[in-house]
């Protein structure tokens, strides 16, 4: 009996060891001819863009990320979105209020914001109008498609597909009635998000991704303000910033190729 | 905004292009091989639920019947009708209302843009497919897709809110007819196939028409309105999920 145990887990250790020895590679996958690997690889990524669809404010975005992808699904994401020059606000006019806008990249209000204000003599809420200043955080990354495709039948690209979650924390500031840039405090910001990475070499990449960034802003104006009333108010601020980055890949494994009817 | 989603639909287009038009590898001389669907003579009947996003003060759901023909794999045409079972004005603008109350206080037609929502549309659209791929879902199983861009214009009806002002502070919002207009749309979507001749259609579409309209405004501090011509581009920015069936 024992003899027929031992058997049997001998088998058992046997199989594993031969399973564990082939490479993942040698898998019959759904798609083969897999030519990008990302598994084991240290991304850096450069990204700008613009934020979308906010009625009264708009701002461009721009960063670096560095992501380990522990295999070919599952990475961990290191990023910094600056939307303002880091640890400088300008020159200060009154306390805590402040001019520059050279040092913000493209924070302004909307046509529509001009439109509430000078033509309907109305006025959305101050956390309406809170912008990111600069956000650090830390993302888990899930890339659960790979793709081919081609152009006309002619010509072939690579992707991956993924989406993201995570936070951090990231400065705010909003511009107050008299036009004067004003701190609105420090809050944890959750993001998610979906892109896809175009593979155009092994050690690099396009990405483009849209992702929302929200917060719980909460925001008085200065009572020094011309014309304020001195009243908070609070929403919870989504931010979509449309990026296209460049990735550029180190380290990791090169993919096995092999005969495959795709 | 206008300008971020211009930059959006060029970049994506622009990205999806640029990517595509790297050359093939020496050993892959046919550049997706097995292709399991094409589009060559599909006759195909399409019901879209659809959502609109990035409105400034208006929301709308709809859903939508199409019929649509491609003439082979690339190119197609489709006719469309829909109604909007939800057609109406966001929180927002009944927010910056109560805060302001008093600076619009006897106005009937408020002076901002885009505040008209569409109830009805029918259109017609162009078709182009020139991405054809495959997709693994965690190297288990594959998806067939297209990359497609459409282009087309129609007719829609338009609503808008107006405000009565049963007293000075009080305000009640009154939908009026804005009539039918043109529109013209133009967007781009994935087509991700499934057998028996099902697919499934994801698709940003924005959709915009000329609008004039005679609104009402108040000088700071001002008691009675005065006209104002709004002339400007309404846009629909919609999300939209068709569930397609081809017959042949």
């Amino acid at each position: 009996m024992k003899t027929k145990a031992l058997s049997v887990i001998v088998a058992v250790l046997l199989l594993a060891s031969v399973a564990s020895a082939q490479s993942p590679n040698e898998r019959i996958h759904a798609i083969q001819k897999r030519d990008y690997s990302i598994k084991n690889k240290l991304e850096l990524s450069i990204f700008a863009g613009p934020s979308v669809g906010d009625v009264f404010t708009q701002q461009i975005g721009a960063g670096l990320a560095v992501d380990y992808h522990f295999d070919e699904a599952f990475a961990l994401e290191l990023s910094w979105l600056t939307c303002k020059a880091p640890f400088y606000n300008g020159s200060e006019q009154t306390t805590g209020q402040f001019e520059g806008d050279g040092i913000r990249w493209g924070a302004m209000y909307t046509d529509a914001y001009d439109e509430v204000k000078n033509d309907a003599q109305l006025s959305p809420s101050n956390a309406d109008l809170a912008m990111i200043t600069n956000y650090v955080g830390m993302n888990v990354q899930f890339s659960p498609l790979y793709g081919k495709w081609a152009l006309f039948n002619s010509s072939l690209g690579h992707a991956d597909f993924y989406v993201t979650a995570g936070g951090g924390v990231a400065g705010t500031e909003f511009r107050n009635s008299r036009k004067l840039w004003q701190d609105t405090g420090t809050y944890f910001v959750g993001n998610f998000g979906l892109g896809f990475r175009i593979f155009m070499a092994r050690w690099f990449a396009v990405r483009l991704e849209v992702r929302d960034y929200a917060f719980a802003a909460k925001v008085e104006e200065a009572a020094e303000a011309a014309g304020s009333t001195g009243a908070v108010s609070t929403k919870i601020r989504n931010t979509l910033f449309v990026t296209l980055g460049l990735s550029f890949l180190f380290l990791g494994e090169e993919p096995v190729q092999i005969w495959s009817p795709y | 905004m206008r300008y971020s989603r211009l930059a959006l639909t060029f970049v994506t287009i622009c990205c999806l292009m640029g990517s595509a038009i790297q050359s093939a590898k020496a050993d892959d001389h046919v550049v997706v091989a097995d292709r399991l669907y094409d589009m060559a003579g599909s006759l195909e009947i399409t019901l879209t639920p659809t959502m609109s996003i990035f409105d400034k003060y208006t929301k709308h759901v709809a859903a939508s019947v199409g019929l649509g023909y491609y003439f082979n794999d690339y190119l197609g045409i489709e006719a469309e009708g829909g109604y909007a079972f939800i057609s109406g004005d966001k929180k927002l603008l009944d927010e910056i209302l109560r805060v302001g109350v008093d600076n619009v206080s006897g106005i009937e037609r408020l002076p901002l843009s885009d505040l008209k929502h569409m109830t009805w549309f029918a259109s017609g659209s162009v078709i182009l497919n020139p991405l054809y791929g495959k997709i693994s879902l965690s190297a288990e199983s594959d998806f067939n897709f297209h990359f497609y861009l459409i282009a087309g214009a129609g007719v829609a009806g338009f609503k808008y809110s107006t405000l009565e002002w049963p007293t000075a502070s009080e305000f009640r919002k009154v939908d009026k007819d804005a009539g039918m207009k043109p529109t013209f749309h133009f967007g781009g979507g994935i087509r991700i196939h499934f057998p028996k001749g099902f697919s499934l259609r994801i698709e940003l579409r924005d959709q915009f028409s000329y609008d004039e309209y005679d609104a009402q405004t108040k000088s700071e501090g001002g008691i009675t309105p005065t006209e104002k011509k709004i002339t400007d581009f309404i846009h629909i920015t919609t999300l939209r999920f068709g569930v397609c069936y081809s017959f042949l």
